[in-house]
């Protein structure tokens, strides 16, 4: 297993992250305005996109490569229908109700399709289902920094629970609010993650040049001095 | 040619599989059915609000697609909220029936919306015949089809003209509905209403039986408040009663005693009971009623005025042990449109005998000292029509549970009268003409003729007890005339 290769597909849902790297997906997450919603609708994201990885990765070689975009919609598509009525039973009626449009809505998501033509049809299940998983991760992520923070700007609580009392600015519920939120969110992640790549790339700048330093002094080369020049030398080349 | 037919085989295989995939998952896993939640209904004041049509798109399908005309919400507090008046059809005469879907909204939003369904009808300008903010106006109405409603005798105002007003009628009563559902049950509302000085600690309806009868059954509202007494309300006919700590107290609305009391039959169910009635009869309760007598009262019913008799009588006693013996008509002493009752009752463990005269056509009357007395209509046109009237005398003391509401002019609003104590003796007084000016609700109401006496001149101002004033006062009048004509100054 390629080790490096392993380790990229990991980290790919912090490196591209979809909502703040990619910008793909914003249909839902101008959507969400609570925690609650961005965590059910991320989770929902999240297991589409492993399984849709999955199975598309398995399926790749027996699919025409002229029919793989609706095949690949047909997969996803069930996907979700599978997800949404999961949701049904299981959760509660009213909570259910207010997010089931976002979650039909996951079928036309860009990560889900974008992840099966751009990953899952070009690499084995694991690696598929590694993709899949670590962008879902980063997507679910995303939406509840965005959702949490919007949710407590637009109406003072957290989870439904009163965190600031008599607090609320009802702009941020709105979707021009919403927008707004979600360009300061965009642009954060971008100035600390160049931050991050900067130091890490002066540091590895640093270390090797450190590390060159280090393997000079280590060969400890001789001053070159003509009149030197060991005998064995100068008797190949003929002095 | 070849790579066309893999493509399609592809593809339907893939499809095939997901087709069944989904038969599975939707056997396996049904959605959960929407219940409702009544205890989240609103309190409190209600806020029509337009609703969006984004919305109305996000109610759930069956839902939505009840919605026939009219979309609209009621909000009150934080984040709950009454919905939807759908417009199904218009009953010529009647005016329009409308569906209404009442649900809840939460901060998501109005997506969580609850089914329940009501129904009601609407005028021109008015819903029914009482204002809309009335509920129990609407409760006339709940649960019955159209069909039902074209066949009842409702008021002639009630429109005939379907207008845009009549939709907005609609979403005021949709949201009224909200309100009256909101905070518990409806019988818990009203008892929390009509007892507004006692804490109420739980209401329910309960049938009962007449005591010492399995002839008749009623229901009744059986009240605990939080003081540990108990209450009980309930309606017979036209009637409303109210007892509270043993305590009785009657009041009426509507038509003439004689004939709701012969066209009702006993038990009559607890359909709409009325608060103007009830808030009556408490406060003649509170005024200083007597005995409860219920079970004996719903008892005799079948004799409506005889019934009646006993009723006022007893609410005239003070004692709480007193024991009505018996009361016999006294059609000689009868007069005109007033029937006499002649009353034999144990008060205080003394035999005592008293009248009970009960007219059953008063309107508004003038009086005139210096003529014999005649009982004719005024020519001066009231805002008040005082309906039936009932004086009792005791040891010549008169004592007024008159079974009094009154109605504006138009009919549309009642008034509760406010019931006062009556323990005066009125003897030797003269008889004088009474005018009585109050205002209420704008209206400025005269009652009686010019020849003003005095001593029976109450003028009151602001709307408060205004029509109880009047009442007082005519209430006051009329044991004069009584006292002098019929009883010749002598209980």
């Amino acid at each position: 297993m390629d080790k490096q290769k392993l380790t990229k597909t990991a980290l790919g849902g912090i490196v591209e992250n979809p909502v703040f790297v990619l910008v793909l997906g914003m249909c839902p997450v101008l959507g969400t305005s609570t925690l609650e919603g961005a965590l059910i609708l991320g989770i929902a994201t999240l297991a589409v996109l492993v399984f849709s990885n999955l199975l598309i990765s398995a399926l790749r070689k027996l699919i025409p490569d002229k029919v793989r975009i609706p095949c690949y919609i047909v997969i996803i598509a069930t996907l979700v229908t599978i997800v949404d009525m999961f949701l049904a039973h299981f959760m509660d009626p009213n909570s259910y109700t207010g997010i089931r449009m976002y979650i039909s809505l996951i079928v036309v998501n860009c990560i889900v399709l974008g992840r099966a033509e751009a990953f899952a049809a070009k690499n084995n299940p694991l690696y598929s289902m590694l993709d899949g998983l670590s962008m879902g991760l980063g997507f679910t992520v995303a939406l509840s920094l965005y959702g949490a923070i919007r949710e407590l700007l637009a109406t003072g609580k957290l989870y439904g629970a009163v965190v600031i009392p008599d607090f609320g600015i009802e702009f941020f519920g709105k979707a021009a609010g919403g927008l707004i939120l979600l360009g300061l969110l965009m642009a954060l992640f971008n100035f600390v993650y160049t931050q991050v790549k900067q130091h890490a790339r002066s540091r590895s700048v640093a270390a090797a040049l450190a590390g060159n330093t280090a393997a000079n002094e280590q060969v400890q080369p001789l001053p070159v001095i003509a009149d030197e020049v060991p005998v064995d030398v100068q008797e190949k080349e003929g002095k | 040619m070849k790579n066309v037919l893999k493509c399609i085989a592809s593809l339907t295989v893939i499809a095939l599989v997901c087709t069944g995939l989904l038969v599975l998952c939707n056997k396996f896993l049904p959605a959960q059915e929407i219940k409702v939640d009544y205890s989240m209904l609103l309190q409190g004041e209600a806020d029509v609000v337009e609703v969006t049509a984004e919305e109305r798109a996000a109610l759930p399908a069956e839902l939505n697609d009840r919605i026939t005309d009219t979309f609209v919400r009621a909000t009150s507090g934080d984040h709950v909220g009454a919905i939807v008046v759908g417009v199904t059809s218009t009953v010529e005469k009647f005016g329009t029936v409308f569906e209404c879907l009442v649900g809840v909204e939460s901060e998501n939003g109005i997506a969580n919306v609850l089914g329940a369904q009501y129904k009601g009808i609407v005028s021109a300008n008015s819903f029914y015949s009482g204002p809309v903010s009335d509920p129990s106006n609407f409760a006339y109405f709940v649960g019955k089809n159209p069909e039902d409603i074209t066949g009842m005798d409702l008021p002639a105002h009630a429109g005939a003209t379907l207008t845009a007003n009549a939709i907005v009628d609609a979403v005021r009563v949709a949201a009224q509905i909200a309100v009256t559902m909101g905070g518990g049950s409806p019988e818990q509302n009203l008892a929390e209403e009509l007892f507004a000085d006692k804490e109420v600690a739980s209401a329910k309806i309960e049938k009962k039986a007449a005591e010492g009868s399995t002839k008749f059954d009623y229901d009744a509202i059986s009240v605990a408040f939080k003081d540990d007494t108990a209450g009980l309300l309930f309606r017979f006919a036209d009637m409303t009663f109210a007892v509270v700590d043993g305590k009785f107290a009657a009041a009426k609305v509507g038509e003439e005693i004689t004939t709701a009391f012969a066209d009702t039959a006993i038990g009559a169910e607890l359909t709409e009971p009325s608060d103007a009635a009830g808030k009556t009869a408490y406060a003649a309760l509170t005024a200083g009623g007597a005995q409860a007598k219920i079970a004996r009262y719903v008892e005799k019913a079948a004799n409506p005025n005889m019934a009646l008799a006993e009723t006022t009588f007893a609410a005239a006693l003070a004692g709480a042990d007193d024991e009505i013996l018996s009361i016999e008509e006294d059609t000689a002493a009868a007069k005109q449109d007033v029937k006499v009752y002649k009353v034999t009752a144990e008060i205080g463990g003394a035999e005592k005998s008293g009248a009970i005269f009960v007219s059953t056509e008063l309107q508004y009357y003038v009086f005139n000292p210096d003529e014999p007395v005649t009982i004719a209509p005024s020519e001066t046109k009231t805002a008040y029509e005082i309906q039936s009237l009932t004086v009792g005398v005791l040891d010549s003391k008169y004592y007024g549970l008159s079974v009094t509401g009154a109605f504006d002019y138009y009919g549309d609003n009642f008034y509760a009268l406010d019931q006062s104590d009556f323990d005066e003796s009125l003897n030797g007084k003269p008889i004088g003409l009474v005018k009585v000016t109050a205002e209420a609700d704008d209206h400025e109401v005269m009652v009686g003729g010019s020849d003003v006496d005095a001593d029976h001149t109450i003028a009151v101002t602001g709307a408060t007890g205004t029509a109880g004033a009047a009442a007082y006062s005519l209430n006051k009048l009329y044991a004069d005339v009584m006292n002098e004509y019929f009883m010749g100054g002598q209980a």
